[in-house]
């Protein structure tokens, strides 16, 4: 089959490779359907997240066909159109039992790797890393799924491949970002990515009682898409003196109840600090720039929530002191959408989250090179490049 | 003293790499049923782990996690840049994968560009 690979940093090619089998009794084979860019492949895409393999195929947010189940599937059938969210669990440890699928204890095949830096091995992931379990990607005709019946959830008639696309990840990412925010109705919400998503997480908010969403990016086409498609007010904070000092404003002098951080190790930025990072970031003495992530806790209120869903390697310069000082809480994790996909497929299909509006690019697999291309340089208004193998 | 000396003198005060590792797991199965998979499945736990002995020891169930169950290991030599405790916990998790969920995860046949 055709596969879309990481050769090296910044080097993607399609090759040919082998096409993927029925290994384990619960595994299902996936004809994939669409599969598209994220945010955090650009980090494994410049080397900021090691143990990537010359040849790697990546990609980890997906929906396509069934075409083959194991002897021990029982739910899903071949012909099923599904979506799988990124992380895969096993349906039977302590964690995936506590919807903590992310976590699972039983999916990442290489622990080994990944327990040095973490403690302790979270579940295994397509396409990112063998840190993360070393699994072959979606950029490909097709896709092993361990414990099918766990991880594919059946997409209803009448939603779409490119709206059941993005509960894969986009979604349910932006979807527990704003649950983490615990957010009561009224509160005021602030979420730093106009990406695809923060902008889910600002839908997410909305739908979940947020009185006022304000995003913060600083590209013009995506904080259009903030205002105009996802109703969120914005602050470009590349023509404000003090993000922190307009959110204060913007709040009567209180603070946002909560911030969503939803950008990740690789933040742009103004000032000093910024410089700072991006020279330690560049000699690999950090892995981080963490701009966004500074200016959300200082942004959120006295006692507030911040909600971490933007991907990080190893920080330093984290203000743990403003942290304890202000009283704030903190919730991250990966997502764990199988959690969640009940309530995305509902509001997907009650019409309201339409998440088909982050497709700006499609493209056929053998395009995906160039589709990296305008998402990485952010060109041609690129939110999110779908490639349909 | 040379300052070859003084390296020669650091390193060997350097303590060699353990072959000797336990690691401890709950596990989400009664001891007959961990026990079954711990003989039947032996060369799917130890794929790739130069095993010299390996036993498994029970503990307590803790809470709603399982039966505490720890396998002592002893490699039959030292595997470079992995830690005997790591791989003693490798042993564990898929000790534990298979009794939990009848598999152990794996990449086998996995795809990709090195092998196009």
């Amino acid at each position: 089959m055709r596969a879309l690979c990481w050769m090296g940093v910044n080097d993607l090619q399609v090759d040919t490779v082998p096409d993927p089998t029925i290994v384990n009794p619960h595994d299902v084979l996936l004809k994939v359907g669409l599969t598209t860019t994220c945010g955090s492949d650009l980090h494994l895409l410049g080397g900021y997240i090691p143990s990537m393999r010359e040849g790697d195929v990546i990609g980890h947010e997906y929906m396509g066909e069934v075409v083959e189940v194991g002897p021990e599937v029982r739910r899903l059938k071949v012909g099923d159109r599904v979506v799988v969210p990124s992380f895969l669990g096993c349906g039977k440890c302590w964690y995936c039992d506590h919807d903590e699928y992310s976590l699972c204890d039983n999916t990442h095949p290489k622990p080994e790797l990944q327990e040095p830096e973490l403690g302790y091995p979270t579940g295994g992931i397509p396409g990112y890393t063998h840190a993360f379990g070393g699994y072959a990607g979606s950029h490909a005709e097709f896709i092993r799924v361990p414990f099918g019946d766990v991880n594919a959830f059946t997409v209803p008639e009448g939603i779409t491949d490119e709206q059941a696309l993005f509960l894969s990840d986009a979604v349910p990412t932006g979807y527990m970002g704003a649950d983490f925010a615990a957010i009561q109705p009224g509160d005021t919400v602030a979420v730093w990515g106009c990406g695809a998503v923060g902008l889910m997480a600002q839908k997410s908010a909305m739908l979940m009682g947020a009185g006022r969403v304000i995003a913060i990016d600083r590209l013009p086409e995506r904080l259009a898409l903030a205002r105009d498609v996802i109703g969120s007010e914005t602050i470009d904070y590349e023509q404000s003196d003090s993000v922190v000092e307009e959110l204060r404003e913007f709040t009567h002098g209180i603070g946002p109840d909560a911030c969503v951080e939803a950008v990740g190790m690789e933040a742009h930025g103004t000032g000093p600090q910024y410089a700072y990072d991006r020279v330690k970031q560049a000699l690999h003495l950090e892995t981080d720039r963490g701009s966004a992530l500074r200016e959300a806790i200082m942004a959120v209120r006295k006692g507030g929530t911040l909600s971490i869903v933007g991907v990080y390697g190893l920080m330093d310069k984290f203000p743990l002191g403003i942290l304890m000082n202000k009283g704030i809480t903190i919730r991250t994790s990966q997502q764990p959408g199988q959690r969640y996909m009940p309530a995305m497929l509902e509001h997907v299909q009650r019409g309201e989250l339409d998440p088909s509006f982050l497709v700006t690019h499609r493209m056929s697999l053998e395009e995906s090179p160039r589709g990296y291309e305008l998402f990485k340089d952010k060109q041609d208004g690129c939110l999110r490049a779908v490639f349909k193998p | 003293m040379s300052v070859a000396d003084k390296a020669k003198g650091a390193l060997s005060k350097v303590r060699p790499g353990s072959l000797q590792a336990s690691r401890t797991l709950p596990i989400r199965a009664d001891k007959d049923a961990i026990e079954r998979v711990w003989t039947s499945r032996t060369a799917e736990i130890f794929d790739g782990i130069p095993m010299a002995t390996a036993t498994t020891r029970y503990g307590q169930t803790v809470r709603d996690w399982g039966l505490a169950v720890t396998v002592d290991l002893t490699l039959q030599e030292a595997v470079p840049d992995v830690a005997a405790n790591t791989l003693a916990g490798k042993a564990v998790r898929r000790l534990k994968a298979l009794v939990e969920t009848g598999e152990a995860p794996t990449t086998d046949r996995n795809p990709s560009g090195r092998a196009a």
